[in-house]
């Protein structure tokens, strides 16, 4: 009777999360298993004077000494030691793995409930029975009929019930060791489609263009807090380091995913840098120095200039002559111009020949649109046109205000072309524009994210102890900006706030 | 310093409840600890808390490359709203989520309200 009575492994369950303990409680026990969970060390440690477990699956985080104390503690006496340890736990993977010994393993929180089974049915499997279980391993290697025997019981199981049959309860102990060894055979009559189940992966779907950044991809899904940590001390890292890459799209695996493949993904060295050795210097275009000139319409410029300016003015017309630089006209936008027209490039016909859209020509003689610019600067013409008429430009102009464009400092880098509008204080590297804005907009990407709103963000306003910081960015044409504004300038572009 | 939560809260509270425009609310230390929050269902406390403080981090270490000091107030423009966070007695960082019908205007002031008055728990 009682060798036809089959012997459950018994799970020491350890957790101090009710909801976990239940859940846990009751995939076990539906495979098979006998359960004593437990909240705490104390708990543990007496559910392990009275009985011992053929597994102790255990939190990381309890209170007192905690599942690495305790893991420890049992790891110092050789009739715990060979209990099988599973840590399942949030806690910094890389700090548990770090204490774990080989044999033993970490299942990450949160779970996957349908998995969790799989996951210990394998980890018992993999685990290398002690010498002394070798003969029953031998054992299990043999025919599956040869291992049959009365009441259709595996070997083991049989060998261990008849041994409990036989011999006196002090020996009651290693008779349950045993049995703990052999639960890998046990665990092995589950079907192996479960085990298949669980290695296939879920296909990997790009995310839409927009949603990622250089260590984020719309992680909607896939908040853990940990591993969100791990992301921020390298972004910052990076950040500090002054290397800036590529803004690449990360592939993340649609859930469900392995967080170690994520942060895998997110880690890994983007291919391409963003930008080439080019000096900033070279395509430096000084903002400022014409909007120092205070320049407005043509025909009252002459009037309006200090003598200074109008000498500044004159070389810079001599120079871009000399140097056969084309001219370049600007559409600016058609309420905010944020560079003024200069009086003697009034030339209509150069202005069309060079003017980035036949819309925009066609807007300027209709008086529609502001009138084209005439810029002292080093960059070819058509590319410059192309920069400053981006719509991309002209939506960071709308949002930070004229202001800040006529009288302020602002920094704005095209990514793809290797361009730099600047008129800052310093000289700032183009790639650090990207890393600041990048690095802005992703972590206020994130806030929204945390309050389950999407991943998207207009700009940043820093208010310092000086003036504002306004970080924006237009992805569709990859144009960053970086711009400082006074508190009254900021105030005006933002309703009156201040 | 030793803080007690039992009398932000309430704070908190009344400020959500006398404004339908405001959907989140927070308070944490430097560190991302929240002392005190009404957050929306779905929101995690934690997250929260570590996107609050590496906000402020990066943010920092942003403006120290821009050659200034110290951060006063973060404003971010989202498509569903705004989120301001402010420093309180440079311990404490606030966050407050508002919906766009709330404009920028009114939002500092609400929040520069809120956190005079926070302050003074804070010191108290």
């Amino acid at each position: 009777m009682f060798g036809k009575k089959k012997i459950k492994p018994h799970v020491l369950l350890v957790d101090n999360f009710e909801q976990v303990r239940d859940v846990a409680q009751s995939v076990l026990e539906s495979n098979g298993y006998t359960v004593t969970a437990v909240g705490d060390v104390g708990e543990a440690l007496k559910a392990l004077g009275k009985k011992m477990p053929d597994l102790i699956i255990c939190e990381a985080e309890l209170s007192g000494i905690g599942g690495i104390g305790l893991y420890h503690r049992l790891k110092k006496y050789p009739d715990t030691a060979r209990i099988p340890f599973i840590f399942l736990t949030a806690y910094e993977h890389r700090k548990v793995e770090k204490e774990l010994l080989l044999q033993d393993i970490l299942i990450p929180k949160p779970v996957k409930w349908k998995d969790f089974f799989g996951q210990i049915a394998e980890f018992v499997n993999r685990r290398t029975p002690p010498p002394a279980a070798l003969p029953q391993a031998v054992a299990r290697q043999q025919p599956r009929k040869k291992n049959k025997q009365a009441g259709g019981e595996p070997a083991s199981a049989k060998h261990v019930v008849s041994s409990m049959q036989t011999k006196t309860p002090s020996s009651r102990d290693t008779l349950q060791k045993t049995a703990a060894r052999n639960v890998p055979q046990r665990v092995e009559l589950k079907p192996q489609e479960e085990k298949k189940k669980r290695k296939r992966r879920a296909p990997l779907a790009i995310l839409p263009e927009g949603h990622a950044t250089r260590n984020f991809a719309d992680p909607t899904s896939l908040f853990q807090l940990k591993q969100i940590k791990d992301l921020f001390s390298t972004m910052l890292k990076s950040f500090k380091s002054g290397m800036a890459c590529k803004n690449e799209s990360v592939v993340f695996p649609s859930s469900p995913c392995n967080w170690q493949e994520i942060i895998h993904l997110a880690l890994q060295p983007r291919e391409t840098h963003a930008f080439y050795s080019r000096p900033q210097e070279e395509v430096l275009l000084d903002l400022e120095v014409i909007e120092s000139m205070d320049m407005a319409e043509p025909q009252e410029t002459t009037d309006t200039l200090s003598e200074d300016d109008k000498l500044v003015a004159e070389l810079m017309l001599e120079e871009a002559v000399s140097s056969d630089m084309a001219e370049v006209a600007v559409k600016s936008g058609a309420d905010e111009p944020f560079l003024q027209p200069v009086p003697s490039a009034a030339d209509a016909s150069a202005r069309e020949a060079i003017l980035p859209t036949q819309e925009a020509a066609v807007a300027v003689q209709e008086g529609r649109s502001e009138a084209p610019v005439v810029c002292e600067e080093e960059l070819p013409a058509a590319e410059t046109a192309q920069l400053l008429s981006d719509p991309g430009l002209l939506r960071w102009q709308a949002v930070c205000g004229d202001y800040i464009w006529q009288s302020s400092q602002a920094q704005t880098v095209w990514v793809d072309k290797d361009e730099v509008l600047s008129t800052w204080e310093k000289s700032l590297e183009r790639e650090k524009v990207v890393e600041m804005c990048h690095t802005m907009l992703s972590m206020a990407g994130l806030c929204f994210q945390a309050f389950g709103e999407e991943f998207s963000v207009a700009y940043v306003m820093v208010r310092s102890e000086r003036d504002h910081i306004f970080f924006t960015q237009e992805e569709e044409n990859r144009v960053y900006g970086i711009a400082a504004a006074t508190d009254s300038q900021a105030s005006d572009s933002l309703g009156g706030y201040a | 310093m030793t803080i007690s939560a039992t009398s932000i809260v309430p704070l908190l509270q009344e400020f959500c409840a006398l404004r339908n425009n405001i959907r989140a609310i927070a308070l944490s230390d430097l560190q991302g600890t929240l002392l005190a929050q009404v957050l929306p269902s779905q929101s995690d406390m934690e997250t929260v808390g570590t996107v609050m403080s590496s906000t402020w981090m990066m943010a920092q270490e942003s403006l120290l490359e821009l050659g200034r000091k110290q951060i006063k107030q973060i404003f971010i423009k989202g498509k569903q709203g705004w989120i301001v966070l402010h420093v309180i007695l440079d311990q404490w960082i606030l966050l407050v989520f508002a919906s766009h019908e709330l404009s920028p205007r009114e939002l500092f002031a609400e929040v520069q309200q809120l956190s005079n008055r926070m302050a003074g728990l804070l010191r108290g």
